[in-house]
């Protein structure tokens, strides 16, 4: 009992000088107050932890300081692993985006009468959903190639009423062929993207630049 | 008499940066966070060897190690986080000193928590 006593002693005025040691080290600004809650922390623990351990009901300091650190390390990596995820999955998607925009663009200019293709894609980028990388909407922009071209892409004509002659007829007529021919190349390449990517033909969105 | 030298540093240090703020305040900043840099490195050896006597002496009388080792870790990172502010509050970046304050007490109280967690630990142990 008087070795315990000496011991606990020797232990409290030895933490408390070099307490107060270190407390004239720290600088005077704000953390000092935090480094003052700390000490005063292990102050108490130092006064309280020998007397509960004579009760064997004390607690193993070192071990403590173990458990906590490792939990908050295996939190830190956590944290760090799913940032770390969500970019390698940003990157996975826009490699993926890329690759889908490249074969739409290669097999769009495959079809006959076609120039200058720009194709851009919207992916389910949600990589925790089912459907992570189902192609959403596509849209295209065409432009025409105007040496083996069928169809011309002609803006909208008022019709021309001329009392004298014809001609008001014949320029109807001509913008009424030019619709249809359209129509047919756009159900062309809806049917071939359509195919490519499993998509409904009414995501996909096709203009034709002037 | 090394504090002649710490002196004799900040006092020509002081003046340089007195003239050099009207003319080229930008480089009366670098002087002073190098003259406070040189200064903390002046002290820093002898800070060193305060703290390796304390540490033998807590081995001595069998003081349990984790406390001390905690403590002078929290110090030191108040030491720097309290350098870095005060340069940038010299700068005039108020607002980024203060974030490095925080910092520095999110990293401090990270520290402390082992010890927290093991005060309450004791206090439930205590009730009946």
């Amino acid at each position: 009992m008087l070795e315990f006593l000496r011991s606990w002693t020797i232990n409290i005025v030895t933490l408390v000088i070099f307490i107060v040691l270190l407390e004239i080290l720290v600088p005077k600004g704000k953390i000092k107050k935090f480094i003052n809650l700390v000490s005063g922390f292990i102050l108490i623990i130092a006064i309280v932890n020998p007397l509960l351990g004579t009760m064997k009901n004390g607690i193993e300091l070192k071990e403590f300081q173990v458990a906590n650190s490792n939990f908050m390390d295996r939190k830190e990596i956590e944290q760090s692993g799913k940032i770390l995820e969500e970019k390698q999955m940003k990157q996975i998607t826009d490699v993926y985006r890329n690759k889908v925009i490249g074969q739409i663009e290669e097999h769009t200019k495959t079809i006959n009468g076609i120039g200058d293709v720009q194709a851009d894609v919207i992916i389910n980028e949600d990589y925790k959903s089912q459907n992570f990388g189902e192609i959403k909407r596509v849209y295209l922009k065409l432009s025409m190639n105007n040496k083996n071209s069928v169809v011309k892409p002609v803006s909208r004509i008022e019709k021309v009423k001329v009392q004298t002659g014809n001609k008001n007829i014949s320029t109807a007529i001509k913008k009424e062929n030019n619709e249809i021919k359209d129509a047919g190349l756009k159900n062309k390449i809806e049917d071939k993207i359509a195919k490519l990517l499993d998509i409904k033909k009414e995501n996909i969105v096709i203009n034709i630049s002037q | 008499m090394e504090i002649l030298q710490i002196v004799g540093i900040g006092i020509v240090a002081t003046i340089l940066i007195a003239v050099l703020k009207t003319q080229r305040p930008e480089i009366s900043l670098q002087v002073s966070i190098l003259t406070g840099v040189v200064i903390f490195l002046l002290v820093a050896s002898k800070l060193s060897a305060i703290i390796s006597i304390l540490d033998s002496y807590s081995k001595k009388v069998n003081i349990d190690t984790v406390y001390l080792a905690t403590l002078l870790k929290i110090i030191g990172i108040a030491y720097i986080a309290e350098f870095g502010a005060e340069v940038c509050k010299d700068a005039g970046e108020g607002a980024i000193a203060s974030k490095i304050e925080l910092a520095g007490k999110v990293v401090i109280v990270a520290l402390a928590v082992p010890i927290i967690t093991s005060l309450l630990e004791l206090i439930i142990k205590i009730m009946p």
